[in-house]
């Protein structure tokens, strides 16, 4: 019995063929698919089995979805832990090398990553973007987080005082 | 050397950290002349001035830059440089909007001066065409520049849910700084304060600090925590204790080091302030390090506060006291989840004291379900000891360090009728004159699962040692014996008396039988632990080729050698390679250690000479 195709289209109308494992990396997408797909046994007599299922992803244009694609079908082979780790845990584990080097792409790219995992419900990436904008954030002065993302500076000196002795009860190391 | 210009030389050999030490004393001496009357040193100073600026900025220290080049400007109102110089620290630290007003205000109040004094007033023409210039460049420059450098704030990009999960990554310091960003910053991470529900807070916070920190979390309205770790200024702490009960804070973990307020203040506070018993009521563990005061009620009263469900408990005892002034009756309390409880008592004098206290909250707090339970330096009782391990039914861990005349042959009778089964057993037997323990009539079944053993000043020999080792059925991973005077290690070759089971030496093999599956084995400040004894060792460890998987061996305090150590790796068929080895006070030359690295016998090793 062939696997039936799936076809995903983006807000821009392209359409990406894919595996059915790569695809159900998205919880998003599995659920549908589990919907629109019948249970196994009765498949044989559907009529269409042939016809390829389109899954239209209104949120997500194509060169993020090539990206997200990417990612999922790295892991097309390896079962995320189901369970809810401790927050502390997940926390403080590091990023995996691949997806640091993966996610090494401009900030605009990496926040559509960021919200095309949230909106698919890919887990795994979505904490990997976050920590890496954590990471960007992580050690760094109010100079160099503004750099960091080219924010103005709109504190007068005055209100930039006024907040810094507001701080004064915490621990600065 | 002219002081200025040994600053200006340091400034060119990029030493600014010097230059601007340099700097910095000049200006001091510089500002002492001027207030002597010595006008010349006006312009000395704001060339001075400028120059610790330039440093500052190169040094990275934008702010005091910034307060070099405003002191220059309250200085010298009418040169050119000092608003040049606060405009380029301004453009510098992204400020392009205060560096055009600082320029345009420059401007305004040399027109002024112009018109005012006219040609007596000198200016630099070239310096003022060039403020003209900069602020009408940054005028034109401003809306294209920011089009130019697009933005990529994730504030902007990200909605708040996941803003949120970023910053809960973020550290403390990190996470303050954040506020400091901008305006839209400021409120964002504001309302995900969510995140610093464990504040980290000073050590010795002032009055004045902790009321910022009650107004940090009032004014956003976040009053639960899941810790609270504080400890306060002694001289302020009653305030703060009042004002931190009164707060109506709630928090899971509440740690708490007071220096003076001791048990009868902090119950009567609570007595009074409502929201200070909803606190106490709400903790899950307690932390409290405080003088106590015995009147009767002692600790069972403040306890009483506390919720029946408490979870973990932890008493530091600073300094006692006696009161009798006021009597109290004693209250009965019973914590039925406690699994963590300890006391621990610094004061070593006022034995009798320690002892009222000790029995007054053994004998009226229950905590039948406790899982780790540690007394240190309590004077208890051994029959009240016993009681308590009688009656706990799920013991795990149990810590007595220094605690009266309870020896290991009292805790061990005591164990002997619980359903406990421990993994680890930690006694220090104190000092003074204590009753020979017996071990061979009792029922050792609650060690017969122990993982964890450590053994001081017990007067346990070796016979009794190896009948509590034996009970553990081989299961134990880590053994610590510490001068445990009786547990002789080598007999010294002028020693005639005959062997009995009483006074027999360490018997290797024996021992290592018993204990196969260790891990790590501390024999320190043993009784004749020589190199001697060292090589026994070494060839047991050949010939029984056990404990296999030991990887921590700490030899601290004894008489032995770097030879002998070496013995325990090089022989023939040794097998023994450490993680760690620790020799502390052992006579064991740098070289030796080295020499067991390079052959990569030990991965660590750790020794520190007497």
């Amino acid at each position: 019995m062939t696997e039936r195709k799936i076809i995903i289209i983006t807000s821009d109308g392209d359409k990406f063929p894919v595996e059915r494992k790569v695809a159900e990396k998205s919880i998003l997408i599995k659920n549908m698919l589990k919907n629109l797909l019948p249970a196994d046994d009765e498949e044989e007599d559907d009529e269409d089995a042939d016809e390829p299922i389109e899954v239209p992803t209104q949120n997500v244009r194509s060169a993020v979805m090539k990206n997200i694609l990417e990612w999922c079908d790295h892991y097309k082979d390896y079962n995320f832990p189901d369970d809810e780790q401790d927050d502390d845990s997940k926390k403080s584990a590091p990023i995996d090398a691949w997806d640091k080097n993966f996610l090494n792409v401009d900030q605009e790219m990496l926040y559509e990553i960021i919200l095309a995992a949230n909106y698919l419900n890919i887990k795994p990436l979505l904490n990997a973007g976050c920590k890496v904008v954590a990471e960007m954030i992580r050690g760094k002065s109010p100079e160099e987080i503004r750099k960091t993302f080219n924010i103005v500076n709109d504190f007068t000196p005055e209100e930039e005082a006024a907040i810094r002795r507001e701080n004064e009860w915490a621990e600065d190391r | 050397m002219d002081p200025i210009k040994k600053g200006l030389l340091l400034f060119e050999k990029g030493k600014y950290k010097e230059a601007e030490l340099s700097f910095t004393n000049s200006i001091k001496f510089g500002y002492q002349e001027l207030r002597c009357g010595k006008n010349e040193w006006r312009s000395k100073l704001g060339l001075l001035l400028d120059s610790r600026a330039a440093c500052h900025e190169k040094l990275g220290d934008l702010r005091s830059a910034l307060e070099d080049a405003r002191q220059q400007i309250e200085l010298e109102p009418y040169k050119c440089k000092s608003y040049l110089r606060a405009a380029k620290i301004h453009v510098l630290d992204g400020r392009e909007y205060e560096a055009l007003s600082v320029l345009e205000s420059g401007i305004k109040r040399l027109k002024h001066g112009k018109s005012k004094y006219g040609d007596r007033l000198k200016i630099n023409e070239r310096l003022y065409e060039k403020m003209i210039a900069e602020a009408s460049s940054l005028k034109e420059k401003q809306p294209t520049k920011r089009r130019k450098l697009k933005s990529t704030d994730p504030l902007k990009y990200l909605p708040f849910e996941l803003v949120s999960t970023i910053l809960s990554l973020v550290d403390q310091p990190t996470l303050l700084n954040c506020f400091l960003v901008n305006h839209q910053w400021y409120e964002t991470v504001g309302n995900t304060l969510g995140i610093l529900n464990s504040p980290r807070i000073k050590k010795h916070l002032s009055l004045k600090e902790f009321v910022k920190f009650l107004n940090f979390y009032r004014s956003r309205k976040r009053h639960r925590f899941k810790a609270l770790d504080l400890s306060l200024r002694a001289t302020e702490e009653t305030s703060m204790v009042k004002q931190l009960l009164a707060s109506g804070f709630r928090t899971e973990k509440l740690t708490l080091s007071l220096g003076k307020y001791d048990n009868y203040e902090l119950s009567k506070s609570l007595k009074n302030i409502t929201a200070g018993r909803h606190m106490f009521h709400d903790l899950k563990e307690l932390s409290i390090s405080m003088p106590v005061i015995e009147n009767g009620g002692g600790l069972t009263e403040l306890l009483q506060y506390l919720n029946s469900n408490i979870d973990k408990l932890n008493i530091v005892i600073t300094d006692l006291n006696i009161s009798k002034l006021v009597r109290l009756d004693t209250t009965n309390i019973t914590f039925t989840q406690m699994s963590n409880f300890a006391l621990v008592i610094r004061p070593q004098l006022s034995e009798k004291l320690n002892k009222r206290v000790t029995q007054n909250l053994l004998s009226n707090a229950t905590f039948e379900n406790v899982i780790t339970l540690q007394l240190i330096n309590c004077e208890v009782e051994p029959e009240n000891l016993q009681n308590l391990l009688r009656r706990s039914r799920r013991l795990e861990s149990l810590t007595i360090d220094s605690c009266g005349v309870t020896t290991l042959g009292e805790i061990l009778r005591g164990l002997e009728s619980t359903k406990s089964t421990l993994k680890s057993l930690h006694v220090k037997e104190s000092s003074k004159s204590r009753p020979v323990t017996s071990i061979s009539q009792l029922n050792l079944h609650s060690i017969s699962r122990l993982r964890t053993l450590s053994l001081e000043n017990t007067s346990l020999n070796f016979h009794q040692l190896m009948l509590v080792l034996c009970s553990t059925n081989k299961h134990l991973r880590h053994l610590r014996l510490k001068a445990n005077y009786k547990v002789v290690f080598a007999r010294s070759a002028f020693d005639r008396r005959l062997p009995d089971t009483a006074t027999r030496a360490f018997q290797f093999r024996e021992f290592l039988e018993a204990v196969p599956q260790l891990e790590s084995l501390s024999l320190v400040q043993g009784t004749n632990l020589t190199d001697s004894a060292l090589r026994n060792f070494s060839s047991e460890l050949i010939s029984t080729s056990q404990p296999i998987g030991l990887k921590i061996l700490d030899l601290s305090m004894n008489e032995i050698s770097g030879v002998g150590i070496i013995d325990l790796f090089q022989r023939p068929k040794s097998w023994l390679r450490l993680d760690q080895l620790i020799a502390n006070g052992c006579d064991m030359h740098p070289d030796t250690s080295n020499f067991l690295l390079r052959r990569e016998y030990c991965r660590y090793i750790q020794s520190i000479d007497r």
